[in-house]
């Protein structure tokens, strides 16, 4: 889902930069405040994490492929800004090194991947564990949200394409969610899993402060 | 070695590991890719494709190719970790 230079008209990217940037900020000025000693090795860790995650693209038919985002996990279990600090310094190392999106794209990309998934994934999950108690909601909490994350994500990039004049709106956004929809599935069960799997070996890394 | 540098062992351990499916990986375009075509990158890429300079083994290029950007990520934000949390409160 990662946007190329290109692919976005200059208002478009200016925009999304502009949220992000300030986002980013925001995320800083949160964890400056709230950070403490055990988050950072739990972020730095997981930013490697889902950055190899992302290397592994998996088929999806229809001669496509998707691969793990990871923004719904890291955002499960330190929080939403913490998702969009470990998320911004993945896309920026795809972006500056290894060429993955483009460089005017990447304010877009860490919306779009970082803090929209972030955000919704953690309200989703918050919303599905007040209505389901114990120990499923934890599993459906996190399929759902991480699901949602890769298909909102997808919806918001293809609008973002649509309002550049890339595209035609309408079918690019069916087209997008529609392959996203089975990607999002990938995205639920690998996040619902490494839940369970931490769950079960380290279970206090779950109940650490949100931030 | 304290419980600390043993958790970040076994995390980058795992990265690792998650990077020998990574030459295994499905060649198709993802989805953005395969419902819009094309799109330039306006930067030269350090490390081209996903694949490690000089090392002719393409499977070989791309687990050295990954090891290079999880030790990067990790550092990156281990750091920005570490500094957002000396900063005073």
């Amino acid at each position: 889902m990662h946007i190329p230079d290109g692919f976005l008209d200059t208002k478009t990217w200016i925009s999304l930069t502009v949220v992000s940037v300030s986002f980013v900020g925001l995320a800083v000025t949160r964890a400056n405040k709230k950070i403490d000693e055990k988050h950072i090795p739990v972020l730095g860790v997981m930013s490697a994490f889902v950055f190899a995650a992302q290397m592994v693209n998996f088929p999806v038919g229809a001669g496509t492929s998707g691969h793990f985002v990871g923004a719904a996990l890291i955002s499960i279990i330190l929080g939403p800004f913490s998702g969009v600090l470990a998320m911004t310094t993945v896309l920026i190392v795809q972006c500056l090194v290894f060429q993955d999106g483009g460089l005017t794209a990447l304010g877009a990309n860490i919306f779009n991947m970082g803090i929209l998934g972030s955000f919704v994934s953690y309200y989703i999950y918050a919303a599905v564990r007040k209505i389901i108690p114990g120990k499923p909601a934890t599993t459906a909490g996190s399929f759902i949200a991480a699901w949602f994350s890769i298909v909102l994500g997808a919806a918001a990039c293809a609008v973002e394409l649509g309002v550049s004049g890339t595209v035609p709106l309408k079918p690019a956004f069916a087209a997008m969610v529609a392959v996203h929809s089975i990607i999002g599935i990938f995205e639920g069960v690998i996040t619902a899993a490494i839940l369970i799997f931490l769950s079960k070996v380290r279970r206090d890394l779950l109940t650490v402060d949100k931030i | 070695m304290n419980r600390k540098v043993k958790f970040i062992f076994a995390g980058l351990f795992i990265a690792a590991a998650v990077l020998f499916l990574a030459p295994f990986a499905s060649k198709y375009p993802d989805g953005l890719e395969k419902t819009v075509p094309g799109g330039h990158n306006i930067l030269m890429p350090i490390i081209p494709e996903y694949l490690f300079p000089g090392i002719h083994n393409e499977k070989l290029a791309t687990i050295a190719a990954g090891l290079l950007g999880v030790i990067t990520v990790f550092a990156f934000s281990y750091l920005l970790a570490r500094i957002l949390k000396m900063k005073d409160k």
